[in-house]
């Protein structure tokens, strides 16, 4: 996410640290590709490093495969499809179909905030 | 002047009664709710496969195999596995043979099927041992053989020999001895003393004999109707029940519940000239009541 104060751009979450002057502020996180926007108020003290944990929204993905398939969303096994209304957090995830006998595909999709997103592969191509 | 908006009002009736009519029978509403299936879009599916279906679900047409198929995998996918199996018991009451291949269909669907399978199937056989044994009791030996036939031909069904194995077997083996008493004491009765046109009082199948294959329909369509003009949308619905001969041809038609006054004697005539491959049971062709929902949506 950006991060930005009074629409001035601070700074980014891959960063890692951000340096601010000591004080209140009223910080704005920002991810307009995944539709995401939120406010954050915090103090910083002089000399001292505020941790700051961002609870991130999610979405939804619903996801088919021709005949079918088990899915696994970031390496985790979600079952087999039909597969609807997954909640996921947003941002890319990495989805693999795989079917016994017709191999497997694997596609990212990325879930936007309160947006539903689907994924269909058809594993008989 | 008036007349050709009278003709005018009428075509446009026509094409909207003749499109309600293709979206009650024809395929392609299926197909329509196949690729919303496929594109995982589920809650759009029920909604169309909700728009298909009739209120009360008894026309045949309506709740077909694919319908119920598909409201099942789509009530699955939205995990909404007890609101899947009362439509699956129903796919199964339709037709208890019936089987989800599993390299085409999702293991998830077929063990489901097969948990409903054993739980549908023997209550089905009970009750058609009832009925056969109430048969036998009241000395219809021929009605209760082909009662107990069906019970046994239900419990040795191989998809349920598959998914429950073992169960109804007591059932199963009251219902092959009692099977023999009846083909024993039909035998021992005189032969009742044959009229003219013997095949008109032969047994007429329906949708509850589990054994028959319902009729195939080659030609359903409904007659034109010369409406009022009502100035707004409308919509009639009514049921009609043909009965099939074993050659496919309808042998007669009852209006079961009225579409509309004056229609229902066009839609008799109507019926009369459908045409279907004949229902069938244990290969030959049996004589078959069918139920059809007939709608007519008007402006």
């Amino acid at each position: 996410v950006q991060v930005f104060e009074h629409g001035r751009f601070v700074g980014t979450n891959d960063s890692g640290r951000l340096t601010l002057a000591a004080g209140p502020h009223e910080l704005e996180l920002v991810n307009e590709a995944l539709q995401y926007r939120s406010k954050l108020a915090i103090t910083i003290t002089p000399d001292s490093l505020v941790p700051v944990r961002v609870t991130m929204p999610t979405g939804t993905l619903s996801l088919n495969a021709l005949p079918w398939s088990d899915v696994l969303i970031d390496g985790k096994a979600m079952g087999a499809t039909p597969l609807g209304h997954l909640q996921l957090s947003i941002g890319p995830h990495r989805v693999v179909f795989r079917h016994p006998l017709l191999g497997e595909q694997t596609r990212t999709a990325v879930i936007s905030a309160g947006i539903e997103s689907r994924l269909v592969v058809d594993l008989r191509k | 002047m008036i007349r050709n908006r009278f003709t005018g009002i009428l075509a446009a009736a026509l094409t909207l009664a003749a499109s309600f009519l293709h979206a009650q029978l024809a395929p392609s509403s299926i197909d329509h709710v196949k690729q919303l299936y496929e594109s995982a879009a589920y809650d759009e599916a029920l909604a169309s496969l909700d728009r298909l279906g009739s209120k009360d679900a008894t026309d045949r047409a309506v709740a077909s195999k694919a319908w119920l198929e598909y409201r099942a995998l789509c009530l699955l996918a939205l995990d909404r596995t007890a609101d899947a199996e009362p439509v699956i018991e129903q796919l199964l009451g339709q037709d208890p043979a019936y089987w989800p291949n599993p390299n085409d269909t999702s293991p998830r669907f077929v063990s489901v099927v097969d948990r409903a399978r054993s739980r549908v199937l023997p209550l089905l056989a009970r009750q058609q041992y009832e009925s056969a044994k109430r048969d036998f009791d009241e000395k219809r030996s021929a009605q209760a053989a082909e009662g107990f036939a069906r019970v046994v031909a239900l419990l040795g069904n191989p998809a349920l020999v598959r998914s429950a194995p073992g169960s109804g077997d007591d059932l199963r083996t009251l219902a092959a001895g009692f099977l023999e008493l009846s083909k024993a004491a039909a035998a021992a009765t005189p032969a009742p003393a044959v009229e003219k046109a013997p095949s008109r009082i032969a047994t007429v199948y329906g949708a509850g004999d589990l054994d028959v294959t319902p009729p195939v329909t080659v030609r359903q369509d409904l007659p034109a109707w010369k409406h009022p003009a009502f100035g707004f949308v409308k919509r009639f619905e009514g049921q009609l029940d043909v009965i099939i001969d074993e050659t496919g041809k309808v042998e007669s038609a009852t209006i079961v519940t009225s579409i509309f006054a004056g229609y229902d004697e066009l839609a008799v005539a109507g019926a009369m000239q459908w045409q279907y491959a004949p229902a069938t049971r244990h290969g030959i062709p049996v004589r078959f009541k069918k139920s059809v929902l007939v709608g007519l949506s008007v402006k």
